[in-house]
C-alpha cells in the first residue's frame, strides 16, 4: 500500500503548480483551469487523509465519498464557470485578464 | 346661555376651509365658495346671538368657556379657553357680518380664477384665526391667532404668487409684521416673568399691585405690546407694508387689510386697558402716534392715483383715528370707529373691485375716469361709502368720528391732537372726493382694452347691503351715551379706560360736530371744486406745487428710507454671512474631512482592479498567517 503522505505531497505539488499558474497567466481560461488544478491538489489530501485512517483500522470511506462529491460540485461549477468565460469574451472581444479592472478604486 | 357651542362660531369656518382646500381641486372645483359661505354664514349667526345673549347679562358680562388644556408646562398654563366679553361680542359680530358678505362677493369676483377653491380655502382659514384671536383669554392664544392672521394675511396678499409684485409685497407685510411681533413677544414675556400667568383675568388683576411697585415696568410692557399693535395695525413707523398688501385680490384688503385683520391691534390695545391705563406715558404714546399716522397717511391719500391705494392710506389714517381714541382714553369710541369702519371701508374696497372687474383690473385714475353711467351700482354704492369715510352727517363713519374728535378735543392734556384729527377730518374728505370725482365725474375714459363695462348681480348685492350697513351702522350708539358705548362699558377692558379721568371741559357735543361738519364741507368743497368738472385745475395746481407734490407721491421716501437705513446694510450682512459660510466654515470643514478622504486615497491604491494582483496579495497573508502559525 501506497504510503499516504505521498497523496499528499502530490497534492502540494498540484496546488503550487495551479497556484503559480494562477498567478502568471493572463487568459482567464487558463487561470480557470489552474484553479481547477488547484481544487483537484486540496481534493486528494482528503483521498490520503482517508487511507491514513483506514491504515490505522478505524473510519469508513467518507473522504472518498467527499472526493466524488467535490467533483461533481466541480464539473458543475466549471459548466457554470465556462458560460461566463463565453459571455465575457463576447462581450469584451478578449479574455486578457488585465483588460477587466473595473473594479479599480 | 353661552356655553360649549361657542366653538362652532370658529371651527365651522375652519371646517369649510379645511374640506375646502382638500376636495376644492378635484371635486368642488367651481363650487367651492358654498361650504365657505355656509361656515361664514354660521358664525355671522352665532356671533348676533352670543351678541344678543351678552347684551342680557347684567353686570360685568365676560363669560368663559373652557376648551381643553393646551399647554401645562412648569408653572405656563395655557388653555383654550374662551372669554366673551361685550367688547368680544361687538368684534365677533363686525368680523364674522362682514367676512360673510365679503365670501359672497368673493364668488363673483373670483369667478373663473385658477386658484379659485384655493382662495376660500384660504378665506375660511383667516375668519377661523380672526374669531379666535378675539375669542382669546390669554397672551399666549392671542399671540398665537394674531401669527395665524398674519399668516392668513401673507398667503391672500401672495395669493397671485406668479406675480413678482404680489410675492414681494406677502414678503415685505410678513418681515414688517416680524418687527411689530418681536415688540409684542417680549412684551408677553415681560408679562410672564412678572405675573407669572398669561391669563387675561389673572394678569389684569395683578397690574395695579404691579403699578405701584414698578410704574416704569407697566410703561415698558405697554409700549412692547403697542410696538406689536403698530405693527399689525399698520401705524408709524411700521405701517409700509399696508399699501403694498393692495396686491391682494380686492376682496382680501376689503376684508383682511381694511375691516378686520388690522384691527387687531386696536382691539389688543383696548382688551389690555389694565395695562395701558395705568402708564401715562404709554397712552400718550398711543395718542400721538395715531394721531400723527392719521395726518401723516391722509397727507400721503391726497396725491396718489391708484384707488386701492388711496383706500389703503384712508385705511392707515382711520387705524390712527382708532389709535388716537383709545390714547385720549375713549376706547368705546374707537372700537365704535372701528365697527363702522369695518363697514364703509369693506365697502369702499368692495366698490374699487367693482371696478378693477368692470375695467380689466385696471385701477389707476389716471386710466378711467367718468365712469358713472357705466356702472352704476358701483358709483352709488361707493358714493355712500366715501361718505361715510368723509365723515358726512348722518352717515356712520361721521358719529364715530366725532365721538374721537371729542374725546381728543376735550382731552386735559392732548387736545392738539384733536386740531390734527379735525386737520385730518378735512384731508379725509378731500381725498376721498378726489377720489370719487375723478373715479366717477369729468370726462369718461377707459383702457382700451375694455369695450363693455359690466357689474356682476352677486357683487352689487353685497354692495348694497353693506352701503346700508355703511349709512345705518353708526345709529347703534346715538346720542351723548349711546347703547353700544354703555354696552362696551360693561366690558372690563373697555372699563379700564372709561374711569380713567382725563377730560378738561372746553367743547361740548354740538361744538365739536358743527367743527366736524365744517371741515368736511370745506374738504368736499374743495375737492368738487378741483375734481368736480375735469382735471386742468388739478393739474394747474400740481404745476405750481411740484416740490411738496413730488415728495408726497413718493410718500415722503420712507420706502427709499428704510431701504437705506436698514434693507442695503442687512442684505450687506447677509452677503457677508454667506461669504464667511461659504469661504471659511466650507474650508474648515473640508479641511477636517481632508483626513479620511487621504487616508481612503491611500488605501485605494491598492485597488488596482486586477485579479491576479488580488491572489497575490492572499497568498501573502496567507503566508504571513501560516509563518505566524508555526512560529508559535
Amino acid at each position: 500500500m501506497i504510503n499516504y503522505q505521498y497523496y499528499i505531497l502530490l497534492g502540494a505539488i498540484l496546488f503550487v503548480i495551479g497556484l503559480i499558474g494562477f498567478a502568471t497567466r493572463r487568459n482567464m481560461i487558463v487561470m480557470f483551469l489552474c484553479t481547477e488544478l488547484m481544487l483537484q491538489g486540496v481534493v486528494l489530501n482528503l483521498v490520503g487523509f482517508n487511507l491514513h485512517w483506514l491504515s490505522k483500522g478505524n473510519g469508513g470511506l467518507e473522504g472518498q465519498a467527499f472526493t466524488i462529491f467535490l467533483l461533481v460540485i466541480a464539473a458543475a461549477e466549471a459548466a457554470l464557470a465556462m458560460a461566463l468565460v463565453m459571455v465575457l469574451q463576447r462581450k469584451n472581444e478578449t479574455l486578457n485578464v488585465g483588460e477587466f479592472a473595473e473594479l479599480k478604486g | 346661555m353661552i356655553k360649549e357651542w361657542i366653538w362652532l362660531i370658529p371651527l365651522m369656518p375652519l371646517l369649510a376651509s379645511f374640506v375646502t382646500g382638500l376636495l376644492g381641486a378635484k371635486v368642488l372645483k367651481d363650487k367651492s365658495h358654498w361650504l365657505v359661505i355656509a361656515g361664514a354664514a354660521s358664525s355671522a349667526v352665532l356671533a348676533i346671538y352670543v351678541l344678543c345673549l351678552t347684551n342680557g347679562n347684567s353686570g360685568d358680562a365676560a363669560v368663559f368657556v373652557d376648551g381643553f388644556e393646551w399647554i401645562n408646562i412648569g408653572g405656563l398654563v395655557s388653555n383654550v379657553k374662551a372669554m366673551i366679553d361685550p367688547l368680544t361680542a361687538v368684534m365677533l359680530v363686525t368680523v364674522s357680518v362682514v367676512a360673510l358678505l365679503v365670501v359672497i362677493y368673493s364668488k363673483g369676483y373670483m369667478a373663473g380664477d385658477t386658484g379659485y377653491f384655493r382662495f376660500f380655502a384660504y378665506l375660511g382659514l383667516f375668519i377661523f384665526s380672526m374669531l379666535m384671536l378675539v375669542l382669546s383669554s390669554n397672551f399666549l392664544m392671542l399671540y398665537v391667532f394674531w401669527e395665524a392672521v398674519g399668516l392668513c394675511s401673507y398667503l391672500l396678499i401672495g395669493f397671485y404668487y406668479k406675480k413678482p409684485s404680489a410675492a414681494a409685497a406677502a414678503k415685505k407685510a410678513f418681515l414688517v409684521n416680524r418687527v411689530g411681533d418681536f415688540g409684542f413677544a417680549i412684551g408677553i414675556l415681560l408679562i410672564y416673568l412678572n405675573c407669572h400667568t398669561v391669563d387675561f383675568t389673572q394678569v389684569f388683576a395683578m397690574i395695579p399691585e404691579l403699578a405701584k411697585t414698578n410704574p416704569g415696568l407697566i410703561t415698558t410692557i405697554a409700549l412692547c405690546l403697542f410696538v406689536g399693535a403698530c405693527g399689525k395695525s399698520a401705524q408709524l413707523p411700521l405701517y409700509v407694508w399696508l399699501p403694498d398688501a393692495m396686491e391682494g385680490p380686492s376682496p382680501v384688503s376689503a376684508l383682511v387689510h381694511a375691516a378686520t385683520m388690522v384691527t387687531a391691534g386696536v382691539y389688543m390695545v383696548v382688551r389690555c386697558g389694565a395695562i395701558f391705563t395705568h402708564s401715562g406715558t404709554a397712552m400718550t404714546v398711543v395718542a400721538i402716534v395715531g394721531g400723527i399716522t392719521a395726518l401723516f397717511a391722509a397727507t400721503i391719500a391726497l396725491v396718489q392715483t391708484d384707488i386701492k391705494r388711496i383706500l389703503a392710506y384712508s385705511t392707515i389714517s382711520q387705524l390712527g383715528y382708532m389709535f388716537l381714541a383709545v390714547g385720549v382714553g375713549a376706547a368705546s369710541a374707537g372700537i365704535f370707529h372701528l365697527y363702522t369702519h369695518a363697514f364703509f371701508k369693506a365697502l369702499l374696497f368692495l366698490a374699487a373691485g367693482s371696478i378693477m372687474h368692470a375695467m380689466h383690473d385696471h385701477i389707476d385714475l389716471k386710466e378711467i375716469g367718468g365712469l358713472r353711467k357705466d356702472i352704476p351700482w358701483t358709483h352709488w354704492t361707493f358714493l355712500i361709502g366715501a361718505l361715510a369715510l368723509a365723515g358726512c352727517p348722518l352717515l356712520s363713519g361721521f358719529f364715530s368720528k366725532d365721538e374721537i374728535l371729542a374725546a381728543a378735543l376735550n382731552h386735559e392734556s392732548l387736545s392738539w391732537l384733536g386740531w390734527v384729527g379735525v386737520l385730518t377730518a378735512g384731508m379725509t374728505a378731500f381725498y376721498t372726493f378726489r377720489c370719487y370725482f375723478m373715479a366717477f365725474h369729468g370726462p369718461r375714459f377707459m383702457p382700451k382694452d375694455v369695450h363693455h363695462p359690466h357689474e356682476t348681480p352677486v357683487m352689487n348685492y353685497v354692495l348694497a347691503v353693506l352701503a346700508v350697513g355703511a349709512i345705518f351702522a353708526g345709529y347703534v350708539n346715538m346720542g351723548e351715551h349711546g347703547w353700544l358705548e354703555s354696552f362696551l362699558g360693561r366690558s372690563a377692558s373697555v372699563e379700564n379706560y372709561a374711569k380713567l379721568h382725563v377730560r378738561g371741559h372746553h367743547f361740548g357735543h354740538t361744538t365739536v360736530m358743527f367743527i366736524s361738519i365744517a371741515v368736511v364741507a370745506i374738504g368736499m368743497a374743495l375737492a368738487y371744486a378741483i375734481y368736480g368738472k375735469g382735471r386742468e385745475k388739478a393739474e394747474k395746481i400740481a404745476r405750481a406745487l411740484q416740490a411738496p407734490q413730488k415728495v408726497l407721491l413718493n410718500k415722503y421716501y420712507v420706502d427709499e428710507g428704510y431701504d437705506y437705513i436698514f434693507i442695503r446694510p442687512l442684505r450687506k450682512l447677509g452677503d457677508y454671512c454667506f461669504g464667511s459660510d461659504n469661504k471659511c466654515i466650507d474650508s474648515i470643514l473640508w479641511a477636517i474631512t481632508a483626513v479620511p478622504r487621504s487616508l481612503g486615497f491611500v488605501g485605494s491604491l491598492f485597488q488596482q482592479g486586477m485579479l491576479q494582483t488580488y491572489a497575490l496579495m492572499m497568498l501573502f497573508g496567507l503566508a504571513v498567517i501560516f509563518i505566524i502559525a508555526l512560529m508559535y
